[in-house]
């Protein structure tokens, strides 16, 4: 779902729901909530649409969005499958199912919003082949989605006014003039001075690396406004490995991305507190194996596979 | 000029972390954007183009944003939920470790 509905939208509706499925199932919550933070943030890496910052990388590399989920598509498996794996070895013992009976409500889909959503995500292949912005696509979702709410009473105008959040979209804005401004009074020059060059392996590798480290120093939203007037110099795939660092790599640390603030702030809304200390040690269990392995994996599949535009 | 721009931009990253009496993040983000083009660290032309530039992309994440919570009232994510929930049970039994361990929270 990260992957079509975007980062912060999946977070903020998913968790709530993975919680209250644990408990309704009776196994404990835990192993499924970190999941929850962790492949949100990782499993944002296949499309475009899935964060912020793959869009505005994206935008600047010129890569199609289908040859963007082309080239992403194995480094995406490679990495959700070391966090499953991960997150499976060290909450094996947890994984066991409590009480005798399980009673899962059966609800129906909802198809209208179903089929919107598909609908949306098909549009947005055929807006990049044709040039027209994303966002077009998913205001056009948005209203149609909003019009029947509206008209089926499911939300009031309020609601959808504070749907919009346009407080957070403040923030991106005033965020990106302030990072512009540290860029030009100098940061800009010294990323120059200590970027890598090219693309090789160990070119990708280190992107990578710098786009991860800079991510938990400043939050990734920054960290790729920074990098990636460097990145799309030095070509596509570096634009895509920086993503794989920015998108990954925080989940190191708990200002690393937006996504994972939200998560915790909403995890303990119910009651659920992360230590800060597991979430350390999960983070440095699988955020350096996902990140090479990924940058390994885009690098073989970019260079050999889908080599030339 | 850097030193101002710098510790504004840690400030703002600060407060989106901290959300003191849980005010938007734009509270601090918005004045800081504003005081950086008041004192000369970015012009009022580069500024806008910035925000030009930004503009497709926050667009797009308002617009998502909605999309997500009419899909949320609408009932898909408690679908989906129940869904996986079925998923996790299934698994959780097929290969089930030993029960000795009390379970947590």
């Amino acid at each position: 779902m990260t992957a079509v509905l975007s980062l912060d939208a999946t977070v903020v509706l998913l968790t709530p729901v993975v919680l209250t499925t644990a408990r309704k199932v009776r196994v404990p919550a835990k192993p499924h909530v970190y999941a929850c933070a962790h492949l949100a943030n990782s499993a944002s890496l296949l499309l475009p649409v899935s964060n912020l910052t793959n869009l505005l990388a994206q935008r600047a590399s010129g890569v199609s969005f289908v040859r963007f989920a082309l080239l992403m598509l194995v480094p995406w498996l490679v990495v959700i499958g070391i966090e499953y794996g991960v997150l499976r070895w060290r909450f094996g013992s947890e994984l066991t199912l409590r009480g005798r009976t399980i009673t899962t409500t059966t609800t129906k889909l909802p198809v209208f919003p179903a089929v919107v959503v598909g609908l949306m995500l098909v549009g947005f292949v055929v807006a990049s082949a044709v040039g027209i912005e994303a966002a077009w696509v998913a205001g056009a979702a948005a209203l149609v989605l909003v019009v029947r709410s509206l008209v089926r009473r499911e939300v009031t105008g309020l609601g959808v006014g504070r749907s919009l959040n346009v407080p957070f979209v403040a923030f991106v804005l005033g965020l990106g003039i302030v990072v512009k401004a540290v860029v030009d009074g100098g940061l800009g020059a010294f990323m120059g001075r200590i970027s890598p060059s090219g693309e090789s392996l160990l070119a990708l590798l280190a992107w990578a690396a710098l786009a991860a480290l800079l991510a938990n120093l400043v939050n990734n939203l920054p960290a790729v406004l920074l990098i990636l007037p460097l990145a799309t110099v030095a070509g596509p795939l570096a634009v895509l490995a920086v993503l794989i660092g920015v998108n990954v790599g925080p989940n190191l640390t708990y200002v690393g991305s937006l996504a994972t603030l939200l998560w915790r702030r909403i995890a303990s809304d119910h009651d659920h507190e992360i230590p800060i200390g597991e979430f350390t040690v999960l983070g440095l269990l699988t955020t350096p194996a996902s990140i090479v392995a990924g940058v390994v994996a885009l690098w073989g599949v970019g260079t050999f596979v889908l080599g030339g535009h | 000029m850097l030193a101002v721009s710098g510790v504004l931009l840690v400030l703002v990253l600060a407060f989106a972390v901290i959300r003191p009496r849980g005010l938007p993040e734009a509270v601090a983000a918005a004045p800081a954007a504003i005081v950086v083009v008041l004192v000369g660290a970015v012009s009022g032309h580069e500024a806008w183009g910035e925000l030009l530039r930004l503009l497709p992309v926050v667009l797009f994440l308002a617009a998502i944003l909605v999309v997500g919570d009419m899909c949320e009232s609408s009932g898909l994510f408690r679908w989906a939920g129940d869904r996986s929930g079925a998923g996790v049970a299934a698994r959780a039994s097929a290969c089930s470790y030993s029960s000795s361990s009390p379970a947590p929270s």
